[in-house]
C-alpha cells in the first residue's frame, strides 16, 4: 500500500495535476507501449494493439480552493475548486504546492458556511498569489485491511489502473489507460481524453459513497467487494458491459455489489459521450466519508476492483 | 467609432443579425476568408507566415435580452429572460424590440404598494413590456411571439475616460477583432465572432469543434467591483487597471504555465493586466476548451461594472489594453508553447 500512500499524499487540486502525473508516468512508463499527455493534461497510456479498443478511465485531481485575493496581513481570501461540503470547512488544515500550510477560518460563527467570510491564515505574508491552489490536508493510516486518507477517490483509482498495467502481461486488446484531469470541476478531462480513440467499450474505475454508517441508507457496504454500476447521476451502464461484468465477477468469485446512486458522478459519463458515443460502465470501490480529508476504504474492495478490472481488460 | 455602433445594436441570443452586418461590413476587407456557420458565427481567417499552427481568437456577438412570449389581451407583452438578468435591475426600464418598437417595463407605482411589496423583488413572470398598445389587435400589429428586445441605451462618455453603454460585454471584445484583422499575425489565425455565449456557450463550441485550433484566447468583458462599500478583496477587477486574466472560473481553468508567461509577456511589453479575482462567472473559454479533443485556452477581459445590467460602465484605456494584449499573443504564442523550437 505503499504506492496507494503515495499517490493519496500528493498534491493535486483539478488543473494542478501535475505532480500526480508525474509519479503516475515513472510508476509506469516501462509497462506501457506509448503514453501521451493532451491540451488538459490528460495522461494516456496505451498497451496492446489489435483486438477490442478498450479504455479503463480514472481521474487524478482532488477537490480544494484557489486564492482569489490578498488580505492585508496575510491572510487568503478564497473560493472552492470542486465540490466540498461546506459545513466542515473551518478548522480545515491546508496545503500549498509549494509546501506553506495554512487553516481555514471564519469571520463569523461556524453555523455559517459563507466562504466569502471565510480566509485561509497561513501565518506568511508573500508567496502565495490569487489564483494559487491548495489541498485539503489527511494523513494516510492503514489499519487492519481498513485505510483512511484524504484523495482515495480519484487516487484509488490511479492506484488501480497503475497496477492493472503492470500485471497485464501481453494483453490481446487494445487497452487505453486515461488518467483525467478536472473531474471534480465537471468531468472535464475525460471529456477530451477519449476523443480520437474510438473505443469498443470503457469501463470507468471510481470511487462510490458508502453510506453503510448508523442512520445510513446505502446498501453498498464497506468490505463487502467492489461496485458494478448500474447507475450514477452521470451515466447508465450500457448492458453489455455491466453483465460481463457481473458475469466475470461470478465466474472468478470475485465479491461485488451493484451500485445504484443519484449523488455520484463517474469519468464514465463524459466518456460515453464521446466522439459517436462509447459503450461505457464501470467498477468502483466503495468509500465511507467521501469528499472529506478522511475518507475510508477497504483493502479486499481495491483488490476486487483490480481482479474484476483486469479480468475485463482481457476479455 | 465601431464601438460605439456596436454597443448600441440590438442583438440578443440567437438574433444577433444587426451586430454580425457591421461587423461584416467593417471587417470585410480585412480578413482573407470570412466562413458563416448554421448556427450564425462569423469566422475570419487571416493567413500567418506561418501556416503549421492555427490561433482561435474569440468573442461573442449576443447580449443579454428578451423575448415575447405572449400578448396580453389587453395589448401588453409577457416576456421571457435571454440569458442571465438580474430582476432587481429590470423595473421601469426602457427596452428596444430589434424592429424598432419600444417598451417600457412596467412598474406598479410607489403608491400603490403594500408594505410587503417594497421589500422584495418582482418575478420575471409578473412583469410585462409596455409598448403603449391600445389593444391585444393593436400590439400584434408590433410584435410577434418570439420577438427579441434589449435594453435601450444609447452609447455614451463617462467622465475623462470612460464611456457608458449596454452590451460591453461583449462588443468591447469584438471591436477589438475587428481592430486585430489589420494585423498580420504569425499563424493562420481565425478570428470568430460568435452567437449564443449567453445561453451557454453555444456559438464558441461549434466554431472550436469544426477548427480545431491549436491555442485559443478569448476576448471577453467581466465583472468589475471597484465600487461604493466593496472591499479590494472582492472587487473582482479595477476599471482603468488593465486587462483582466482569469485563472479559473465556473466553467475553465487556464492552464498555470500559459497564465504565467502571458503576465511575464504582458509587463515586459508595458501592457496593463491583472488577475481577475473570483472562480463566478464563465465564459466560451468553457467550451472551447473541451472542443475537438482539448483546447489549450486563455481569457482576457475588459472590467465592466454593472455586468449585464441596463448599463455597464468601462475604461478606454482597458480597451486599448486588450488590443494591445492580443496583439502580442499573436506575436508571442509561438514562443510561449515552444512551438518554434
Amino acid at each position: 500500500m505503499e504506492l496507494l500512500k503515495k499517490y493519496t499524499q500528493c498534491f493535486g487540486p483539478s488543473g494542478r495535476e501535475d505532480a500526480v502525473r508525474d509519479i503516475i508516468i515513472n510508476e509506469i512508463q516501462s509497462f506501457c507501449d506509448e503514453i501521451y499527455t493532451d491540451a488538459l493534461g490528460n495522461l494516456i497510456a496505451r498497451k496492446g494493439k489489435g483486438g477490442n479498443k478498450i479504455i479503463a478511465v480514472t481521474n487524478m485531481d482532488e477537490t480544494g480552493v484557489i486564492v482569489t485575493a490578498l488580505e492585508n496581513n496575510g491572510f487568503l481570501r478564497f473560493a472552492l475548486v470542486g465540490g466540498v461540503d461546506k459545513r466542515s470547512l473551518a478548522g480545515r488544515r491546508v496545503v500549498f504546492e509549494n509546501g506553506t500550510a495554512g487553516l481555514i477560518a471564519s469571520e463569523n460563527d461556524n453555523d455559517n458556511f459563507d466562504v466569502s467570510k471565510m480566509y485561509i491564515d497561513a501565518g506568511v505574508d508573500g508567496g502565495i498569489n490569487p489564483g494559487d491552489m491548495a489541498c485539503f490536508c489527511g494523513d494516510f493510516i492503514e489499519n487492519s485491511g481498513i485505510i483512511v486518507s484524504k484523495s482515495l477517490s480519484g487516487r484509488v483509482g490511479c492506484y488501480i489502473l497503475t497496477r492493472a498495467i503492470k500485471e497485464i502481461k501481453q494483453p490481446e486488446n487494445e487497452l487505453y489507460f486515461i488518467f483525467s484531469t478536472q473531474k471534480e470541476v465537471g468531468m472535464r478531462g475525460a471529456k477530451t481524453a477519449a476523443y480520437g480513440i474510438g473505443a469498443d467499450y470503457a469501463v470507468s474505475v471510481d470511487t462510490t459513497a458508502c453510506d453503510d454508517v448508523p442512520g445510513g441508507e446505502s446498501h453498498v457496504r464497506l468490505g463487502g467487494g467492489c461496485t458494478v454500476k448500474v447507475m450514477d447521476k452521470s451515466v447508465i451502464a450500457h448492458h453489455e458491459v455491466r453483465e460481463k461484468l457481473t458475469e466475470l465477477a461470478n465466474a472468478e468469485a470475485i465479491d461485488y455489489q451493484l451500485e445504484v446512486n443519484s449523488n455520484m458522478r463517474a469519468c464514465a459519463g463524459a466518456v460515453q459521450t464521446c466522439g459517436m458515443g462509447v459503450k461505457t460502465g464501470g467498477i468502483s470501490v466503495p468509500v465511507r466519508n467521501i469528499f472529506s480529508p478522511s475518507e475510508i476504504a477497504s483493502t479486499k474492495d481495491i483488490e476486487c476492483a483490480l481482479k474484476l478490472l483486469k479480468l475485463y481488460l482481457c476479455r | 467609432m465601431l464601438l460605439e455602433k456596436l454597443c448600441n445594436a440590438c442583438g440578443a441570443s440567437g438574433d444577433e443579425g444587426a451586430v454580425r452586418k457591421i461587423i461584416v461590413d467593417e471587417i470585410k476587407d480585412r480578413a482573407d476568408i470570412i466562413d458563416f456557420d448554421y448556427l450564425g458565427n462569423v469566422v475570419a481567417l487571416k493567413n500567418g507566415r506561418d501556416h503549421t499552427k492555427k490561433i482561435m481568437l474569440s468573442a461573442h456577438m449576443d447580449e443579454v435580452g428578451f423575448i415575447a412570449s405572449k400578448i396580453t389581451d389587453t395589448g401588453y407583452v409577457k416576456f421571457k429572460a435571454v440569458g442571465g438578468i438580474d430582476t432587481r435591475v429590470i423595473l421601469g426600464k426602457k427596452v428596444v424590440f430589434s424592429n424598432g418598437t419600444k417598451g417600457i417595463i412596467g412598474v406598479k407605482a410607489i403608491h400603490l404598494l403594500s408594505e410587503g411589496e417594497r421589500e422584495s423583488v418582482p418575478k420575471i413572470k409578473d412583469l410585462y413590456i409596455d409598448i403603449g398598445a391600445k389593444s391585444a389587435d393593436d400590439a400584434k400589429k408590433h410584435i410577434e411571439i418570439g420577438d427579441y428586445a434589449v435594453f435601450d441605451t444609447t452609447f455614451g462618455k463617462l467622465g475623462g475616460n470612460k464611456f457608458k453603454a449596454k452590451a460591453i460585454d461583449d462588443r468591447a471584445g469584438c471591436a477589438v477583432l475587428a481592430e486585430i484583422l489589420k494585423v498580420k499575425p504569425e499563424y493562420d489565425t481565425y478570428v470568430c465572432f460568435t452567437v449564443q455565449e449567453e445561453v451557454g456557450l453555444r456559438g464558441s463550441r461549434i466554431c472550436a469543434e469544426r477548427l480545431k485550433p491549436d491555442a485559443a484566447l478569448v476576448l471577453e468583458s467581466t465583472t468589475c467591483s471597484d465600487v461604493y462599500k466593496t472591499k479590494k478583496s472582492q472587487q473582482v477587477t479595477a476599471s482603468g487597471g488593465g486587462v483582466a486574466l482569469s485563472f479559473m472560473d465556473s466553467a475553465s481553468i487556464t492552464n498555470t504555465a500559459l497564465l504565467k508567461k502571458l503576465v511575464i509577456c504582458a509587463e515586459a511589453n508595458n501592457i496593463p493586466v491583472q488577475l481577475k479575482k473570483t472562480t463566478m462567472g464563465g465564459n466560451d473559454a468553457g467550451s472551447i476548451h473541451l472542443a475537438a479533443g482539448g483546447v489549450l485556452t486563455a481569457s482576457a477581459s475588459v472590467p465592466c461594472r454593472y455586468l449585464h445590467s441596463p448599463v455597464g460602465v468601462a475604461d478606454f484605456s482597458d480597451v486599448k489594453a486588450l488590443y494591445d494584449f492580443t496583439k502580442m499573443y499573436l506575436s508571442e504564442i509561438g514562443g510561449i508553447l515552444g512551438w518554434n523550437s
